[in-house]
C-alpha cells in the first residue's frame, strides 16, 4: 500500500483521527479467563487495566496480571459484579477512559451502559438503546420480524400462563419457554406436553427473576434436531459493518455450548454467504455498533431462523479470531474510541478450520453436575495452532459461586479434521488434577464417528449418551491406578518408610 | 489394618509385601513388582514390567491421577474412621450438587408432609425444588438463603423419627 500515492485513504485517516478520543484506561467489569484474555490486548496495546474481584477470587491470576486491582464486595460473590454503583464508583476514582464488560455479569444490561454515560465513562460496546432493544428476547424478535427477517414460529407477547399455554398449543408442542430479557442459555426449559407446562412455567419465570431481574417469558417452537449457527459481527459509528464469518455452536447440554467451531461444518457456499448478510443486515437495521453476534437456528434443509442478538464479545470468540487473524477485544476499543473499521468485508480473509472447547468444573459421569475442589496440579497444552484461555493457575479453589467453566482450549488446523486432531492432542498435554472435569468426555466427543462427519445439532449429547460413556477399567488398568494411587498417597510411603521390614525392598540406606 | 482405596464406590486393598530388592504390592489380593519414579509430574509407573506415564497430586485423603488419558479420584480409606459411619438415611436431605440455597419455604421447627417443598436451591443454572421425603420435623436447615454449599453438604436434618 503506497500511502503517498493514495491521498484519499491519508485523507480519510486523517479525519478518522481527528474524531477519535484515546483510550488510556480500561476496568474490565468481569473475571477468570476472559478478564484474563483483555488483559493480553490491552497490554499489548499499551493500555492500563484496571480489575475488578471478590474476595473469594483473591489468588485468582487475573488479579495480578492487571496494572490496579480494586476489590468489590456484595451479598454473593456474583451480586458484586452486577453491583453498577459500585463499578462506577471504582471506574471514577481509578480515572478510568472505558469499561469492558466482557460477557456475562452486565455485558447486556442497559442500565449499566446508561450509568456509564452518565458518569462520563465510554462503554466498550453497543448503546444503552440498542443493547435493551436487541438483549430484550421479545422485542428483538417483533424488530426482526418487522423487518422481515426469518424467524421461528411462538407467541409474540410475553403472557400469563393460561394464555402462554393457549398459545403454546396453537404453536404446537415441543415448545421452548424463554425469559424474555434472557440469554446464556438460562431460564430456558423445553416443554412436551401441556401436563409438563404449568411446572416449567413456574422454574422459567422463578429464574429469569433471579438471574435477570424480569420474571416475563415467552415461548416458541421448539425445531427438532436444529444446528445452532452464528454470526459474528463488527459495526462502527460510520455505519460500516462486516461479519467475520460465521461459527457453529451446535454439541451443546443444558442449553450450554459445549463445543464451537468455524467454518459450520457441510454448510454450502450459497447458505453461508446467505446468512451472513442475514446478520450484517439485521445489525445494520439496528443502527449496530461494535462487535455482536446474530444467533439462528437451522433445520436440516438449511432454512435458518433467527434466534436472539448478543450485544456483546462471545465465550466463543477465539476460533473467529484464530481464523481471520483480527483481534476482537482490539476492534472492540478502537470502535469505541470512534475510529472506522480498518477493513472492509472484502479485505477479511478466513483461513483454515478452528475448534474450541469448553473445559468444565463438571462431572459427565452424573449428569455433567458441577464439582468443586481445588486444583492440585495444572499442566498446560501448547503446541502447534493451539491457544489457551484460562482461569486457573495450581492451588486455584473452585467454589459454586461462579460458573463452572474453566478454561477455552482452541485449536487451529489446515483443515476440519487437523484442528480436531490437534484438539485431541492438547485435551492430553492439558491437565488438571485436584476436581473432576469433563475433559475425558470431550476426548470422546472430538473421537465420535458423527462428529467427524460433522453431523452436529443440538441433541447430539442426549442422541448418542450411549457410544459417548466412558470405557470400563479393565482389570490391568485398574491394578495400575491403584498402584499408583497407594505409592502417590503420603500417608502410604511414609508407612513403606517406617516398617523395617521393607527398608529393604524399597532400597533405602540403612543409615539415613 | 491394610490400606484400602475406594475408585468409583468399590473399595481395594492395597499393601506392600517384602520382595527381594524391588518393591512388590499385593492389590485386591494379587502380587504385582511395582516401581514409580520421581516427584514430579508427570511420573513413570512401572508394574509387571509394563509402564505407564502418569500424573499425581494428592491432598487430604484423596489422590487424583492421570492415567491413559483418564482421570480419577480415589479415596484412601482409614478403616476407624470407617468403622464409626453416620446414621444418614432418611434424616437429612444431602446436597445432590453444589449450588446456592435460592429460598428456604420452612423454618426449624416446622411439621411437614412427604411430598411438601422444603427449598429451593439453584446450580448450573437451573433450579430444582426439594421436596421432603417422609413427614417429619425440622431440626436443622443448613444454609441460609443465598450461602453457597458443596455436594454432600447437609441441606435439612430431621428430628429422629423414633423421638
Amino acid at each position: 500500500m503506497n500511502r503517498l500515492g493514495d491521498p484519499t485513504k491519508l485523507e480519510a485517516e486523517l479525519k478518522d483521527m481527528d474524531q477519535a478520543s484515546v483510550i488510556r484506561r480500561v476496568l474490565i467489569a468481569n473475571r477468570g479467563e476472559i478478564a484474563r484474555r483483555i488483559l493480553r490486548t490491552l497490554k499489548r496495546l499499551n493500555i492500563e487495566s484496571v480489575v475488578v474481584y471478590h474476595a473469594i477470587d483473591k489468588s485468582a491470576p487475573f488479579i495480578a496480571e492487571a496494572d490496579i486491582a480494586c476489590e468489590i464486595s456484595g451479598d454473593t460473590p456474583t451480586g458484586a459484579y452486577l453491583d453498577i454503583e459500585q463499578i462506577v464508583e471504582i471506574a471514577l476514582a481509578n480515572k478510568v477512559d472505558a469499561i469492558h464488560p466482557g460477557y456475562g455479569f452486565l455485558a447486556e444490561n442497559g442500565d449499566f451502559a446508561d450509568a456509564l454515560t452518565r458518569a462520563g465513562l465510554c462503554f466498550i460496546g453497543p448503546s444503552a438503546a440498542t443493547i435493551r432493544l436487541l438483549g430484550d428476547k421479545v422485542a428483538s424478535r417483533e424488530f426482526v420480524e418487522e423487518h422481515g427477517f426469518p424467524l421461528a414460529p411462538s407467541v409474540p407477547d410475553q403472557a400469563d400462563e393460561t394464555t402462554l399455554l393457549a398459545a403454546a398449543e396453537g404453536i404446537g408442542f415441543p415448545v421452548l419457554i424463554k425469559a424474555a430479557a434472557g440469554g446464556g442459555g438460562k431460564g430456558m426449559h423445553i416443554v412436551h406436553e401441556a401436563k409438563e407446562f404449568p411446572g416449567a412455567f413456574a422454574l422459567a419465570s422463578s429464574e429469569a427473576q433471579r438471574f435477570f431481574g424480569d420474571e416475563r417469558v415467552y415461548c416458541e417452537k421448539y425445531v427438532a434436531q436444529p444446528r445452532h449457527i452464528e454470526v459474528q459481527v463488527l459495526a462502527d459509528s460510520a455505519g460500516n459493518c462486516v461479519h467475520l464469518g460465521e461459527r457453529e455452536c451446535s454439541v451443546q447440554r443444558r442449553f450450554q455450548k459445549v463445543i464451537e467451531e468455524t467454518p459450520a461444518p457441510n454448510l454450502s457456499a450459497v447458505t453461508r454467504e446467505k446468512i451472513c448478510t442475514t446478520a450484517v443486515d439485521i445489525a445494520k437495521a439496528a443502527n449496530y455498533l461494535n462487535a455482536g453476534t446474530v444467533e439462528f437456528i437451522m433445520d436440516a434443509d438449511e432454512n435458518f431462523y433467527f434466534l436472539e442478538m448478543n450485544t456483546r464479545l462471545q465465550v466463543e470468540h477465539p476460533v473467529t479470531e484464530m481464523t481471520t487473524g483480527i483481534d476482537l477485544v482490539e476492534q472492540q476499543i478502537r470502535v469505541a474510541e470512534g475510529h472506522s473499521l480498518p477493513f472492509t468485508q472484502a479485505d477479511i480473509e478466513f483461513s483454515g478450520h478452528a475448534i474450541e472447547l469448553r473445559i468444565c468444573a463438571e462431572d459427565p459421569d452424573n449428569d455433567f453436575f458441577p464439582v468443586t475442589g481445588r486444583v492440585a496440579y495444572l499442566a498446560e497444552a501448547r503446541g502447534e495452532g493451539i491457544r489457551v484461555d484460562s482461569a486457573l493457575a495450581a492451588g486455584s479453589e473452585i467454589s459454586a459461586a461462579f460458573d463452572p467453566m474453566l478454561l477455552k482450549l482452541i485449536a487451529h488446523g489446515e483443515s476440519r479434521n487437523s484442528a480436531r486432531e490437534r484438539l485431541i492432542k492438547a485435551l492430553e498435554e492439558q491437565v488438571i488434577l485436584g476436581l473432576t472435569t469433563n475433559s475425558a468426555f470431550l476426548r470422546r466427543l472430538l473421537a465420535h464417528p458423527q462428529f467427524i462427519s460433522g453431523n452436529t445439532h443440538t441433541h447430539f449429547i442426549p442422541d448418542h449418551a450411549e457410544s459417548l460413556q466412558p470405557p470400563s477399567i479393565d482389570a490391568a488398568e485398574l491394578t495400575a491406578i491403584l498402584a499408583a494411587a497407594a505409592l502417590s498417597d503420603p500417608k502410604f510411603t511414609v508407612m513403606l518408610q517406617r516398617t523395617p521390614a521393607l527398608h529393604g525392598a524399597i532400597g533405602h540406606w540403612r543409615n539415613k | 489394618m491394610k490400606p484400602k482405596y475406594r475408585i468409583n464406590d468399590l473399595e481395594y486393598e492395597v499393601s506392600p509385601v517384602r520382595n527381594g530388592g524391588a518393591l512388590t504390592l499385593e492389590i485386591d489380593g494379587r502380587q504385582h513388582l511395582v516401581s514409580l519414579s520421581g516427584n514430579e509430574n508427570p511420573r513413570l509407573l512401572t508394574i509387571d514390567g509394563k509402564s505407564y506415564e502418569v500424573f499425581t497430586a494428592a491432598a487430604e485423603d484423596q489422590i487424583y491421577l492421570r492415567l491413559n488419558n483418564h482421570d480419577y479420584q480415589l479415596s484412601a480409606i482409614d478403616p476407624i474412621a470407617a468403622a464409626a459411619s453416620d446414621k444418614k438415611g432418611t434424616d437429612t436431605m444431602i446436597a445432590p450438587m453444589p449450588g446456592v440455597v435460592v429460598s428456604l419455604a420452612i423454618s426449624a421447627g416446622d411439621e411437614v408432609k412427604a411430598g411438601q417443598i422444603l427449598l429451593t436451591i439453584e446450580s448450573m443454572k437451573l433450579q430444582t425444588a426439594i421436596i421432603a421425603e417422609r413427614d417429619g420435623v425440622i431440626a436443622v436447615i443448613g444454609f441460609k438463603e443465598t450461602e453457597t454449599f458443596d455436594k454432600g453438604a447437609v441441606l435439612i436434618r430431621f428430628e429422629d423419627q423414633d423421638s
